[in-house]
């Protein structure tokens, strides 16, 4: 799968695609599948839904591929049209939406995956971890999963939400920055006394 | 895993640290038009932690995204602008043809040389030449019309810009707008 592509590839690629390029297609869907799979999935907590949503969407962008304007970005347009599309189904599923707060979440901190690949510190970190995110605000929230479920770069997250990317890049800063403080008892190097209610002695060293 | 309370700026950019980023290029991110130094403002600890963190409630869901991407793209690909032309001329013109065909029945049914014409014990069919009926061949003529104009139409969508000229060396007596 092609990790290194840049937005003068996405150019190329989506340039190839219009014109029947079955090959420049599948590096595209090849390469934005597993973002779009985590984007979707950190948002709504639905495996099966995030992949029904990631069909819909690269349906869509093909679909519309001939209205591309290629002066934008392409990260940033289909994320805009992955964004509105889950909007969409939230609102569409509003009575049975599962809120990314309240599901699954424990399961998968407690996932036999955190087990394995990191033992008991790792899965006390992964824990914290989720509660640090829990206590977010959704538009911090989504911030961060641009940023790291999708690996999208700030000038591209900058034309994605129509905001300046100094404010994001603030807003950014703040959000690590709360994230520390939920963390900071659960560091095991840290020596302050854990306080918080998730705090387990059970992990630590 | 070392954590400090205090914001740490780093001299590595967190685009470095994300092996997902679309826009690793140092060049397009790391010291951006507008004055941002992106590192000044990341965690690259917390940052990779983060990205780790997603990547594994991804594979933790326990969906196959290789076999979920071969999925996507064959049921995407049949959507693209091009496969879209090409099947809707295909699909007008297996109509066009099929309703030529109909034309061309109903012609030689109804002006095709008459069956006491033909010796009756003769199984071999003559053919005479047809003259058809004006109103038949008006409607052959719009309808080789309408599908020179649907034609035009689909390609002025897909961009094909000596389609004109295609259309005049096929029916000289068109008014096309060739411009070579």
């Amino acid at each position: 799968m092609p990790d290194s592509l840049e937005e003068p590839d996405f150019r190329r690629l989506v340039a190839s695609a219009r014109w029947g390029d079955d090959h420049a297609w599948r590096v595209l869907v090849e390469h934005w599948t597993p973002r779009l799979f985590a984007f979707l999935h950190s948002r709504c907590r639905d495996p099966e839904l995030s992949e029904e949503l990631v069909q819909d969407v690269f349906v869509k962008v093909a679909q519309r591929l001939a209205d591309y304007d290629e002066r934008g970005r392409f990260s940033s347009w289909i994320m805009l049209i992955t964004i509105n599309r889950l909007r969409d189904e939230m609102r569409r599923r509003s009575r049975h939406a599962r809120p990314v707060e309240n599901e699954t979440l424990g399961a998968l901190a407690g996932s036999t995956q955190a087990d394995a690949e990191g033992g008991p510190a790792a899965e006390e970190s992964r824990r914290a971890l989720d509660g640090a995110l829990r206590s977010l605000s959704d538009a911090e929230r989504e911030l961060l999963h641009l940023r790291h479920a999708v690996g999208l770069s700030f000038s591209d997250i900058s034309e994605l939400l129509r905001e300046p990317r100094g404010t994001l890049l603030a807003r950014h800063h703040r959000v690590l920055g709360k994230l520390r403080v939920v963390l900071a008892p659960h560091d095991p190097k840290n020596p302050q006394e854990p306080n918080g209610p998730a705090d387990e002695e059970g992990g630590r060293a | 895993m070392k954590r400090c309370n205090q914001p740490k700026p780093s001299s590595v950019s967190p685009m470095a640290m994300d092996p997902h980023d679309p826009n690793l290029n140092p060049n397009s991110s790391a010291e951006p038009a507008g004055g941002f130094v992106e590192s000044a403002f990341g965690d690259p600890e917390l940052e990779a932690q983060l990205a780790l963190h997603f990547a594994d409630e991804s594979s933790a869901s326990g969906v196959d995204l290789s076999a979920l991407a071969s999925r996507v793209a064959l049921a995407s690909v049949e959507e693209l602008p091009s496969r879209v032309y090409r099947s809707r001329t295909r699909r007008g013109a297996s109509l066009q043809a099929a309703a030529l065909l109909a034309f061309g029945l109903v012609a030689l049914r109804l002006l095709g040389p008459a069956s006491t014409e033909a010796p009756e014990s003769s199984s071999m069919f003559v053919a005479a030449p047809i003259v058809l009926p004006e109103t038949i061949l008006a409607d052959m003529d719009l309808l080789t019309r309408d599908m020179v104009v649907r034609e035009r139409t689909f390609s002025n969508l897909s961009g094909v810009a000596d389609f004109e000229c295609e259309l005049e060396s096929l029916f000289p007596e068109g008014e096309f707008q060739c411009d070579s």
